[in-house]
């Protein structure tokens, strides 16, 4: 479920190719991106920057279009922060590298509100021209001002995001970005997420590419639905994301009142609270404007309402 | 060339009778040898070649082909050979005094204290360059390039090389106490430390920081435009810029009512106490008179959230210089009770019954 019970197979466009130390020449490198974990049972023994290391000095490294980087710290006791000046460092002997996945790490690795990030300025600014970032974890998480022309794609993974990292999404320079999906998570997994920290994606002025808006994962699903129900940028995306969260009828009928929806051409509101009634009127709304809608629920007897990823 | 295993190579590392170069297939670890002198020069390179903790070790064969040299801790290694060519260079707590003029590193070079090293040779050249407690560099190279750069405790780094390359990374200068400046070549880095650096009372307009600076006890008044929303940091501590560069602004009344304790501790010493207990309504515990006037010993408590994120009350000895007239307020632990008492605690004695000071100056 939402792609996180399995490492990734493809990423920035080419599959994913586990590396070993027995590698020390790269196979069909230019098309092949490779990822570099460090197992439960090999912790004692070896770094993930060890492994790094080794990786830098295979053949053909100059080619590798994407890293991802799966689980380094067990103990999180050393955080993504090494990693980060590692990959920022040898930025020269990386020249073609457009995509980056940090923390490609399973719950069953470490929880997702366990893994340290810290700040990842270093690495947006060693490699301005990505095309895909991926982040997994928020612990620390820091990305600083941000101004990537050719970033496609960022997804941030969290069980509680700080809201100082939403604004500095929302109000980063991003002239090429199609596709933004950010897990907001809850307060009690480091989630501080303020509506008006959104505000960035209402207009969304430095993101004129925008096809593609992922608010999930929220325990504010509601006041963000009601806020984004009248967002201009409803006007140009394709599809907006609000699934994972705590959305129930005062969210979607939010939705139901916009009268920037019938532009979107998708509509994913998977793992909602809403009742069945509110959601066949969103549903009617949908088919009447040729929505693609999406809205698998939850059990609506719960008391309590859970995100989808917390822990 | 012959190629090895790092088992073969164990006892030919050593011996002078090997005539044959060879080279190891692999890690070879030759760590805490503290009776290894040198390496057979017939020794041609390893991936990985581990010297750490080998105190008498005094010299590296020529044109080492190694990715990866641990030499930490090598106490009488002065020099590295002529034509080193590496990944990374661990060289820590090592008696280099200067480094070759060709030797290349690609990733990182980390000469953390390195307490004899006097230069670093011109156009160096690395990913990144960490020099902390390098205490007898004054000088850092002429056209000097590095991603990152680690100088924090140079104690005696005062000037920086005409022109050079940084960029993207974090520069780390915090106890630099002799630096004064940032040279203009330096751009757009990921974050800045200039954390006790008194010398340093401005920053170049061309500078841009993309994340974070950290200020405290520094003596820069603003920040350069291009850093204007960057995060600010005093020690440790996330502040804005009114407090970092207006702390004349700050009440004692925002002091109280700032439920943050770590902010609120810099917020504190941003004011300083003396203007803050004139300000707020402080209790007085006890007055009594001593060679320089009156002195008092003032507490104020602060409205804490929660019984978690209680900070001790805040209690200090307001006391006036005998030879300077001026007043002095002094934090003690919240449980003196006396002036007296804070004044011994303050002196260094736990039983004010001993504290019986002959003269007061």
């Amino acid at each position: 479920m939402y792609s996180y019970d399995a490492h990734a197979r493809i990423f920035a466009g080419h599959a994913v190719k586990n590396w070993t130390t027995d590698m020390t020449e790269l196979s069909h490198a230019y098309k092949t991106t490779y990822a570099i974990r460090v197992d439960w049972d090999e912790y004692d023994t070896v770094t993930w920057l060890d492994k790094f290391a080794k990786f830098m000095t295979c053949k053909n490294v100059e080619q590798v279009p994407a890293l991802v980087v799966g689980s380094f710290d067990f103990d999180n006791s050393i955080g993504a922060e090494p990693i980060v000046e590692a990959i920022a460092a040898n930025r020269d002997k990386l020249p073609n590298l457009k995509g980056i996945f940090l923390g490609d790490i399973l719950s069953e690795e470490n929880e997702i509100s366990w893994i340290e990030q810290g700040n990842l300025a270093p690495l947006l600014n060693a490699y301005p021209d990505l095309e895909y970032l991926t982040i997994r974890g928020a612990n620390r998480l820091r990305l600083g001002n941000v101004s990537m022309t050719k970033l496609k794609s960022l997804r941030l993974e969290s069980g509680g995001l700080p809201g100082s990292v939403v604004r500095e999404i929302a109000t980063a320079d991003l002239p090429a970005i199609e596709s933004i999906v950010i897990w907001l998570g809850t307060v009690n997994y480091g989630s501080t997420l303020q509506l008006s920290d959104l505000q960035g994606f209402y207009e969304a002025q430095k993101m004129p590419n925008l096809k593609y808006l992922g608010l999930c994962n929220s325990d504010q699903a509601d006041e963000i639905a009601v806020y984004m129900a009248t967002a201009p940028v409803l006007q140009r995306i394709e599809t907006l994301d609000l699934s994972m969260g705590t959305l129930g009828d005062e969210g979607a009928l939010a939705l139901i009142k916009s009268p920037n929806l019938k532009h979107l051409k998708s509509l994913n509101l998977d793992h909602n609270y809403c009742t069945p009634d509110v959601l066949k009127r969103l549903q009617e709304i949908c088919d009447d404007h040729n929505i693609k809608f999406s809205a698998s629920q939850v059990d609506i007897e719960r008391d309590w309402r859970f995100v989808a990823v917390g822990e | 060339m012959l190629h090895i295993t790092p088992e073969q190579a164990l006892d030919r590392i050593t011996t002078s009778n090997i005539t044959e170069d060879f080279y190891v297939d692999g890690d070879l670890d030759l760590s805490k040898r503290e009776d290894l002198l040198a390496l057979s020069p017939h020794f041609r390179g390893a991936w990985g070649l581990d010297l750490s903790g080998c105190a008498q070790l005094e010299s590296l064969p020529d044109n080492l082909d190694v990715k990866r040299l641990d030499i930490a801790g090598c106490s009488s290694l002065e020099t590295l050979p002529a034509g080193l060519k590496t990944y990374q260079l661990i060289a820590q707590n090592t008696g280099l005094r200067s480094i070759p003029d060709d030797i290349q590193v690609e990733y990182k070079l980390d000469l953390t204290n390195c307490r004899e090293l006097a230069s670093l040779p011109d156009g160096l050249t690395v990913g990144s360059l960490i020099i902390r407690d390098c205490v007898s560099l004054k000088s850092l190279p002429n056209h000097l390039s590095v991603y990152f750069l680690d100088a924090a405790g140079c104690h005696q780094l005062q000037t920086w090389g005409e022109d050079g390359h940084i960029e993207v990374g974090n520069i780390n200068l915090r106890d630099c106490f002799m630096l004064s400046y940032l040279p203009d070549w330096i751009t757009k880095i990921s974050s800045l430390n200039i954390r006790n650096c008194t010398n340093i009372t401005s920053l170049p307009d061309t500078l841009e920081i993309t994340s974070m600076i950290e200020i405290a006890e520094s003596s820069i008044r603003e920040l350069p435009p291009k850093c204007k929303s960057v995060t600010v940091r005093w020690a440790d501590v996330e502040i804005d810029e009114r407090i970092a560069f207006h702390p004349e602004q700050i009440t004692a009344q925002e002091i109280l009512e700032t439920t943050n304790i770590e902010l609120r501790r810099v917020k504190l010493e941003r004011l300083g106490y003396e203007k803050f207990f004139n300000d707020a309504q402080a209790e007085e515990l006890d007055k009594d008179v001593d060679p320089g006037g009156i002195r008092r010993l003032l507490r104020v408590d602060f409205q804490d959230r929660s019984r978690w994120q209680q900070d001790e009350p805040l209690v200090c000895l307001s006391v006036i210089c005998p030879s300077t007239a001026r007043q002095y307020v002094i934090r003690v632990p919240p449980m003196m009770r006396t002036c007296h008492g804070a004044a011994a605690w303050i002196a260094g004695f736990d039983d004010p019954a001993v504290y019986q000071p002959v003269v007061e100056t």
